[in-house]
This record gives structure tokens, sequence and C-alpha cells, in this order.
């Protein structure tokens, strides 16, 4: 899903490996949840790096204005 | 009815007591076999005396048998006991009962008098008084330990001079108050004073060693033996309380552990300083072979790069390890976004948080949660637990991060899914020098001493830091709490965003070639006018020719020292301003006072990062940093 508006927190931010079974390549993805744990937004693509993907969901609302 | 008779033969026979009847003056009119046993008068060589025969020239004088006397017949009976005389003299300690014997129209006929021996009992009391006595003359006189005996609800009923000394409590300011003055705040939030009450109550004693606090609030570090005390029915009569003193024991010890603990940190250094330096050598070796290799120059240059921050944050560690020791770590204080803090600190630790490939929960109501500060610092204190908490997690755990608010205080919380610490160890993880645990990888290395270093600074913001977990393989959890501020948070530009390139004339001065060369390709690489020298001398010349207006000085140069370089420059006063700025290894808080004293405007400690250094020189005027 397509996140159209920053939201802000209070909100949970996880950053999650994914090491892809053939190459063993890990890439990080991010996903931030309600207060109630549904999924509010997640991140359209897979970033090479922990530190790209935070830069990312910096852009949707994780780090401050 | 019983014959008269028979009652006269057994008062004239009983042998035990001594009865006798004396007239409304005093005198004796009768005697029994008990009262010549007693006395050792026959009755016809007493019969018609006075009764103050059997008293001591003491109580005749003072007029007590007509006291007793008057007592009676007042009251119509008279009890005492006190030393009485026989015949031959000797003392007795007698129990006397004077009855008043009158008649249908109360006329007083006379008295009874029973008199008995009580001798041996009072020989036992006085046996028993002495031995008591000279006990409590022991006990009082002991001074190096504090003996003293509480209530069955810990009110301190006795106290002796040790505990006066080792407590610093007189006898009269102590006695009648709790025992739990002497416990520390910890341990009378934890309700340790109960506890050891609670110990003696059902083992009979109980034995510990702790920290006590003495009348002026200095600490001591105490063996104490608690024994509960029990009469002959077994009832509960108090604690007796032995207390010893053994801070010096604990210091000696103390400083054992330290000793132990500083060689493990140099050889942790060793390691620590080898494992950046083998792989800068290593890329130097490689673009000395393949020197027009492009690609390979740049791998290289990065892995010298990387391995050189790595360096630098080691002294980084070693320099906040001096200011830790010197209790000199100093904090800057402005309202500070915890959230600004929390996500610094991620930003820096996840490169290791990345390489035993984590996954990170951030639940961080931090919007609003602004504390009086200081924000590098706070970013430190975080970024110590993430690093602490990615080393000691095997790779592919998880680690939490939530910040809360909670009584007027921010509340952050960093969890993971790692080894977790063995209760008996869980505080000293917080001294200097100590690796509770053992690392699986040393993700970002540094010293070990992330964790002294961190609790320093949340105590610095009147905050605390603890650590919590149920044990090895379950996990562990640092939680720390610092008091909210009610301002606003200020956010800094940084200082990417400051610069402007303006171009300068420099003054490199340093003796070490290599360090000197480097500083001035970068220099010039930043578009920089440069003049070298590793001279003292040297500089001076250069100076008045060269005009600079920044001259980087070292300070420790043979010769001329950078001192009396920057001195002279000073004194030279070639009519333009100038700033000199310090280069140096020494980066002591009395090494910047004497650089400044000496007319330097700067005081920055080698390695410089190029990006503070580019900072400084776009800076027209003054000095900072200093």
């Amino acid at each position: 899903m397509a996140p159209k508006e920053p939201i802000h927190l209070p909100l949970r931010w996880e950053f999650t490996p994914v090491q892809h079974s053939r190459t063993g390549i890990v890439t990080w993805k991010w996903t931030a949840y309600s207060h109630s744990g549904k999924v509010e937004m997640q991140s359209k693509e897979a970033f090479d790096t922990l530190t790209e993907c935070m830069n990312d969901a910096k852009q949707h609302g994780y780090a401050p204005k | 009815m019983l014959d008269p008779r028979l009652y006269q033969r057994m008062i004239e026979q009983a042998r035990d007591h001594a009865l006798f009847i004396l007239d409304p003056e005093g005198r004796i009119l009768s005697w029994n076999l008990g009262a010549e046993r007693l006395k050792g008068y026959a009755a016809d060589e007493i019969i018609g005396r006075h009764f103050s025969v059997f008293y001591t020239r003491e109580a005749v004088d003072s007029g007590w048998p007509a006291h007793e006397l008057q007592v009676a017949t007042v009251e119509g009976h008279f009890e005492d006991e006190g030393w009485r005389v026989r015949k031959d003299g000797s003392r007795f300690w007698a129990s006397v009962v004077i009855t008043a014997l009158r008649d249908e129209e109360g006329q007083l006929l006379g008295f009874s008098k029973i008199t008995r021996d009580l001798t041996e009992r009072r020989l036992h009391e006085e046996a028993l008084r002495q031995t008591e006595e000279r006990f409590r003359l022991l006990v009082e006189s002991v001074v190096d330990y504090a003996i003293y005996m509480l209530d069955p609800e810990g009110i301190v009923t006795s106290w002796n001079s040790g505990a006066e000394r080792m407590k610093g409590y007189r006898r009269d300011e102590i006695l009648g108050k709790l025992f739990s003055h002497f416990f520390t705040q910890e341990d009378l939030a934890a309700g340790k004073p109960w506890e050891e009450l609670a110990t003696a109550r059902r083992t009979g004693r109980a034995e510990m060693e702790a920290w006590r606090v003495k009348k002026n609030g200095d600490r001591f570090w105490a063996r104490v033996v608690l024994t509960a005390v029990h009469d002959d029915d077994d009832h509960l009569r108090g604690y007796a309380k032995v207390t010893q003193d053994l801070t010096e024991r604990r210091h000696a010890q103390d400083l054992e552990k330290a000793a132990k603990n500083v060689n493990e940190f140099i050889a942790m250094l060793a390691h620590e300083l080898r494992n950046p330096l083998a792989p800068i050598k290593m890329a130097v070796e490689v673009m000395a072979k393949a020197p027009n290799d492009a690609a390979t120059c740049e791998a290289m240059r990065q892995t010298i790069d990387r391995q050189s921050a790595q360096l630098a944050r080691i002294v980084d560690d070693m320099i906040d390890i001096a200011r830790i020791t010197r209790g000199s770590l100093v904090t800057e204080h402005a309202p500070v976004e915890l959230g600004d803090v929390v996500r610094r600190a991620l930003e820096t630790a996840a490169p290791a948080i990345a390489a035993a490939r984590h996954a990170l929960e951030v639940e961080a109501a931090t919007e609003g949660l602004v504390v009086h500060g200081d924000r590098d610092r706070l970013t430190q204190l975080v970024a110590n637990l993430l690093n602490n908490a990615a080393r000691y997690t095997p790779a592919g755990g998880r680690i939490w991060v939530q910040a809360r608010r909670e009584d007027g205080h921010a509340i952050l919380s960093v969890r993971d899914t790692g080894r977790g610490i063995e209760p008996q160890i869980i505080e000293r993880i917080f001294d200097m020098f100590v690796q509770g645990r053992s690392a699986l990888e040393r993700v970002g290395g540094g010293l070990g001493i992330g964790l002294a270093l961190a609790r320093r600074i949340a105590e610095l913001h009147g905050g605390t830091l603890v650590a919590k977990s149920d044990g090895t393989n379950r996990g562990a959890e640092f939680v720390l709490r610092v008091p909210l501020s009610q301002a606003p948070a200020r956010y800094e530009t940084s200082r990417a965003e400051q610069k402007t390139a303006v171009p300068r004339r420099i003054l490199v001065v340093d003796d070490n070639v290599d360090a000197a060369t480097t500083l001035d390709v970068l220099l010039r690489s930043l578009g920089h006018e440069t003049r070298v020298t590793h001279d003292g001398m040297k500089a001076l010349e250069i100076a008045r020719e060269f005009r600079p207006e920044v001259v980087l000085l070292d300070i420790g140069m043979p010769g001329l020292d950078g001192y009396e370089v920057a001195r002279r420059l000073r004194a030279m006063n070639h009519g333009q301003t100038f700033r000199i700025v310090a280069i140096t290894g020494w980066g002591q808080e009395a090494d910047r006072m004497r650089s400044k004293e000496a007319g330097f405007d700067l005081h920055l400690v080698k390695p410089v990062d190029p990006g503070v250094l580019v900072s400084v020189l776009e800076q027209r005027n003054g000095a900072t940093l200093h």
C-alpha cells in the first residue's frame, strides 16, 4: 500500500531483515503499526541497509520534522 | 475448736522463720526456735530487749526500726528486705513482715514480726548482678564493634561506645529510635530492615554484609549479625545486634578488583587497537602495489576511513574513561526531544544492529517527551544501550525500543532477546572495565565502558539507568528514567548545513611529517592556501611573510613547543587578526587550560574529524570549543 500523507508517532515501527533464500542477501523493510496492532503502512521496496530503510521510514513520519 | 496450745507449739517449733511478738514500743515479748537459729540469741537473752538490736548501726542511726513500727501502726503491716545483724555480729539478708496486733476496740497490743533469711537468694542475685555488670562493662568498653539491643519492633534499647564511634549517634540520640536509621535509602525502599528482623525471628539469626549509613550520611561497609533473644518461656524479647565496620577491607577488595579489571582492560585495549590497525596497514600496502587501480584505491580508502573512525571511537572512549574517573564528565543542558535522541541513537547503532540481522521495533510515544539535558550525551547513552543489545544478542534476534511518559518522567526501555544477565552480576555490569557478558561478536568494537558511561550520563541528568534480566539466555532490558522538562525542545541545524566554502591562508605546524602532510592535502582539497612546517622557529618565520588567517599548531614538538610558538605568534601582532588552533594528542582539561593561557583560540584533539575542522575554518571570529 502506498502511503499518501506522513503519519506521526506514537506508532510502532518495525524494521525487519529479510534474507533471500537463493542469494543469501539480506535486505530490510519497515512496517508501521497502529496502537491496536493494525498495519498502517509498510515500505514499498526492500533496502540494502537498515540505515536506508530508516531513511525511507522517515519520509513517512518516522523521523521528527 | 482447735486447741490454742497447738498454735503456740507450731510457732515455737517453726525452724525456718523467726516468729516473735513485740510490745507497742518494740520490745521483744516472745521468741521461737527459728528466731534462735536465725539470730543466734536464746530466748532468755533477748526477751525484753528492743528489736532494734537486730539492725545495723546505720539503720538504727537513721531511725529505721521506729519507722517500721510507725508504718505498721498506721497501715496495719510493714514489709521490707534489708540487712540484719546476728548476735555474733554477722549480717544476713532478711525478709521482714511486721503486723500490728489490736484488740476488738482497736487498741494496739503490739506487733508480730516474721523474719526469713534470704541471704542465699540475695548472694545469688548479687552474683548475677555483678556478672551482668561485668558483661555490660565489657560490651560498653568494646570500641571496634557496635553492640546494641533492639526490642521486638526494632527499636534501639541499648548502645555501646563502639556503636557511638562507628555510627556517630550518642546514646541519648538513638535510644528509642528505629534501627532502620542505619540503612541506605535503597535498602529502606527494598524493605531490608524488616526482612532482616523477619529472618532473625524465623531462624534465630540473620547475618549479612551491606552498606550502612552513619549519622553524618557517610556510608560504611558493615558486617552485621542479628540474633533473636528469647526468654525462658521462648517469648521474643528482642534482638542482639553486632556490627563490624569492614570499609577498609572492602576498599582493599575493590582496589584488587579494580587492578584486575584494569589489567583486563589493557589487554582488551591492545586487542581493540590491533583490530583496526591491521586492515589499515594492509590497505596501505595494497594501495602501494596498485596505485593506478582507482577502484581498488577507493575500496582501500573506504577501509582506512572506516577503521580510522574505529580508532577515533577508541580514543573517545578513553577520554570518557578519564572523565568518569576524575568525575569531570560534564553535560550541557537544554530542552531535548527524546524522540530526536532515540532516532539519532538508532542511526548510530544501525550498523551494529544490521550486522547481526536483528529485527528492530520502535514503539515510542516520544513526541512531547522533552527532557532537560545534553542531546549528544543522551544520544550516546541510548546508542550504547542499543549497541550493547546488538552485541549480546545472537544473530537474528529482536530489539525493542519503547519510550513513554510516567509520573513526570520520560521512561526509555531497550530490550533484547539476547544472552541475558546472571542475577549476581546485574549491578556489576555498570562498573568500569567490567565485561559482564562475553560478547558474541565485537560489533562496533569499543572498550566496554558503555554501560558505566551510560549510567553516569543518566545520573548527570538527574535520572537512573537500571538493568533487568530473567537470567542467562532470557534477554535483558535496560530502563532509563529521566525527569521531563516543561520547556519546548530546541533543534540544531546540522553542521553540514552551516558550511560555506571560504578559502583561507592556513599555516600547518606539526613535527609529525605524515600528520602535517595529510592535513595539508585535506586543506588544499578544500580550496585553502597552505604552508607547512615541522619546526616551531620556522613557523614564526613563515608566519611573518605568509600572514596566515589560521594556524593549525601541534603542541608537543621538540625545540620550540606549541605553547611557546603560540605566545610568540601573539607577540608578533602583524596587524591582522588570526586564529591559532591547537591540534594535539593532549586532551585533558589541564591541557586545554594551558593552551588557552598560551594564546590558542581553540583546542582540538587528534584525530580531528574533518567535518569539525571544516566547521572551525568557516568560523570567522572568536574562540569556541575551548
